[in-house]
């Protein structure tokens, strides 16, 4: 039998009696709804986790930290030098010093908010993400090096009595910071300093990132470098381990690989070389493995929905069977296998499954977005606005759900069917 | 070697004509000593006893008796759609016996036409498609070929008007031509009949008998009528079987020999 004559007698057959097809499908579209949302759910919560984590490059990112040589106590200086090697190895996108200096004020006219001043190279476009960040203005460019700008939170924008971003684009702000200096092999020197820089971006950070992040700015590397006291951690730790103040290189480093899968390789590297590496990637496995049993639970759950609809199946297919007795003897006499009339009946099946699990779909994603809005609209009166949606459909769930539902009712179908396949043909034409 | 078969239940008027295997004249379907048991509860009833028979090609034979004589009993093992306790059958050189399942569907399929007395047409599906449901198992023909031969099958039993129709649109008449058509559809050798006007009034019975002899005649194909009806077995058929009790108790020609 071909198959398209298959597919066609097996709808014929469903269409014989709509109400109960309509019934059994509707069964697998609730189980197939339930299960497609409770997934999607689960991955959705995944992405807003891992959302600020992928906006911020975190995923391609590896900290590296100086660590005492074998044999000595002075750590491996982490200075210019290492940065170049870091930045030679394969895969790697590029490397900056990672440097902070908290408790910055940063002055507007009468405005005066205390904030976390932030490194970031000036060929950070090597992190494209930045660029979606940006709610206004532009990045800093290798082009412009010496100039005294800054890329500035929203937050702070909001803070410093900017109307809106874009408002803030050009404009002058002052800083003013405060520390100790190295002043020789072992002094330091308190140093103040007041810094007018102009303010080319603004960036917003998604909700769910630390607030120090969201309530920074961001200063190029050579920039940050003449700030008071952004070198004082590593010049102590330097001392400690029996250096000088003025060998003090940086505390950490930042390396950016091209992609993910560069990190481990990247970061082994690194360790060889002598220095402490770690990884953000690493530490999410064990995040990342607990969606897994999440989105496994959640799928099971939905699972046992569609074992329960397939019960509905059998029962409809063994109606079938039983009510089409006379016809599949029929079947048999005009030269149907047992082996056609158990694929007919498999196929039907299948059907159910098809509509069930396409229909399960629709029913999933409308659940998702009533859930998803419901959730914009409490999130926002909370004042923490969502970013992205609560659900994710990536294509493989739309595709694997629907392959799912026709798999499971093929599974229910086994049993009609083979009854189908072994109808004596003499006593059904007999009506026995 | 199949000795002639002497029967007390034999018409004295009649001649039995047994299988002579001595005979080098190839039939188209034989039957060697068949027998049919069925178990019903504690007893076991005997449909059929020892039946020889032997068909030419193109020969439309009629097979006459009484209700529980075992007519039906012997055009299901004429048509594979059962098997036999004892004896075998052999169609056009092929024994039934030796098929499998599959290769008693495909030997139904290719070489066998089914007329019921209850139609067994497909109520959801119209007279042209329930002609056509014959040829979707051949897995040959395209869907514009299945429908020429379908509608071609119905203009040879004269309701090519009615393709379009449900059974329950249908007359008894329409309906038994309809399933005519549907084991005619797609040239069958051999034909077999169950009480096809079982359910018919006399003169729709006689149309419907008509129709398919003019198949049979225009196709060649071997029929195997099974009606109770003598005057219309006599009327139409070549030669008459008579079963009595599932033995073969007499033969004679008929009206059409």
């Amino acid at each position: 039998m071909r198959t398209w004559e298959l597919i066609r007698l097996a709808l014929l057959a469903l269409r014989r009696t709509p109400l109960r097809a309509v019934l059994t499908t509707l069964g697998v579209t609730i189980a197939c709804g339930s299960l497609v949302s409770m997934v999607a759910f689960a991955l959705g919560m995944q992405r807003q986790v891992e959302r600020p984590f992928t906006k911020l490059g975190l995923f391609n990112q590896i900290e590296v930290f100086p660590r005492k040589a074998e044999g000595t106590n002075r750590p491996a200086v982490l200075d210019d030098a290492a940065l170049n090697k870091f930045a030679a190895l394969d895969g790697v996108a590029g490397a900056y010093p990672q440097l902070q200096v908290t408790g910055v004020k940063v002055r507007r006219g009468d405005h005066e908010e205390t904030a976390v001043a932030l490194a970031v190279p000036r060929e950070l476009a090597l992190v494209g993400v930045i660029q979606e960040m940006l709610a206004a203005g532009r990045f800093f460019t290798a082009d412009r090096p010496a100039e005294a700008e800054a890329i500035v939170s929203g937050q702070l924008v909001e803070d410093l009595g900017f109307g809106s971003p874009a408002e803030a684009v050009d404009q002058e702000v002052q800083l003013e910071a405060s520390g100790l200096t190295p002043d020789g092999a072992e002094r330091f020197q308190f140093e103040r300093r007041l810094l007018t820089v102009r303010v080319i971006g603004v960036y917003t950070m998604p909700g769910m990132t630390p607030m120090f992040a969201r309530r920074s700015v961001l200063l190029p590397v050579d920039l940050i470098k003449s700030i008071p006291g952004v070198r004082f951690q590593a010049a102590v730790d330097q001392l400690k381990a029996g250096g000088t103040a003025e060998d003090a290189g940086y505390g950490q480093v930042i390396v950016k690989t091209v992609h993910p899968r560069d990190v481990p390789r990247v970061k082994a590297e690194i360790e060889t070389m002598g220095y402490r590496a770690r990884a953000l990637i690493d530490q999410l496995e064990e995040m990342r493995r607990f969606f897994v049993f999440l989105d496994l639970l959640l799928a099971a759950v939905g699972t046992v929905a569609l074992v329960v609809a397939s019960l509905g199946i059998i029962n409809t297919l063994l109606i079938a069977v039983l009510e089409r007795t006379q016809e599949i003897g029929l079947c048999k006499a005009l030269g149907a296998s047992g082996g056609d009339l158990r694929v007919l009946f498999l196929t039907e099946a299948a059907w159910v499954g098809a509509w069930g699990g396409v229909g399960g779909l629709a029913l999933g994603w409308t659940v998702a977005k009533v859930l998803d809005l419901a959730a914009r609209v409490y999130t926002r009166h909370l004042g923490v606005p969502l970013e992205g949606s609560l659900f994710a459909f990536p294509a493989w769930l739309l595709l694997g759900t629907v392959l799912f539902a026709i798999l499971v009712s093929m599974l229910a179908g086994v049993v009609p069917a083979d009854r189908a396949a072994r109808v004596d043909p003499m006593r059904a034409l007999r009506g026995l | 070697m199949l000795p002639p078969r002497e029967n007390a239940n034999a018409c004295p008027l009649v001649r039995v004509a047994p299988v002579n295997p001595a005979d080098t004249h190839s039939a188209f379907v034989e039957t060697h000593h068949l027998g049919r048991e069925y178990v019903v509860g504690p007893s076991t009833v005997r449909a059929l006893d020892g039946v020889s028979l032997r068909l030419d090609r193109g020969e439309f034979v009629a097979v006459v008796g009484v209700s529980g004589s075992g007519k039906s009993t012997l055009l299901h093992l004429l048509g594979a759609l059962d098997s036999p306790s004892s004896g075998r059958v052999v169609v056009d050189g092929e024994d039934l016996a030796t098929l499998d399942p599959m290769g008693q569907a495909l030997f139904r399929r290719r070489k066998v036409g089914f007329v019921f007395q209850s139609f067994h047409l497909v109520p959801s599906l119209t007279a042209l498609e329930n002609v056509t449901l014959a040829l979707t198992f051949q897995g040959t023909f395209g869907r514009t070929r299945q429908r020429d031969l379908g509608m071609a099958a119905l203009e040879r039993v004269g309701v090519a008007q009615r393709a379009g129709h449900r059974p329950s649109e249908l007359s008894g008449g329409e309906q038994q031509r309809v399933a005519l058509a549907r084991a005619l559809v797609h040239r069958p050798p051999l034909l077999l009949a169950d009480e096809p006007t079982g359910n018919l009034d006399h003169t729709t019975a006689g149309g419907v008998m008509e129709r398919l002899r003019e198949a049979q005649q225009q196709l060649g194909a071997t029929v195997v009528l099974v009606t109770h009806d003598e005057e219309l077995a006599r009327r139409f058929a070549g030669r008459l079987v008579r079963l009595r009790d599932g033995q073969v108790t007499a033969e004679e020609r008929g009206g059409a020999a």
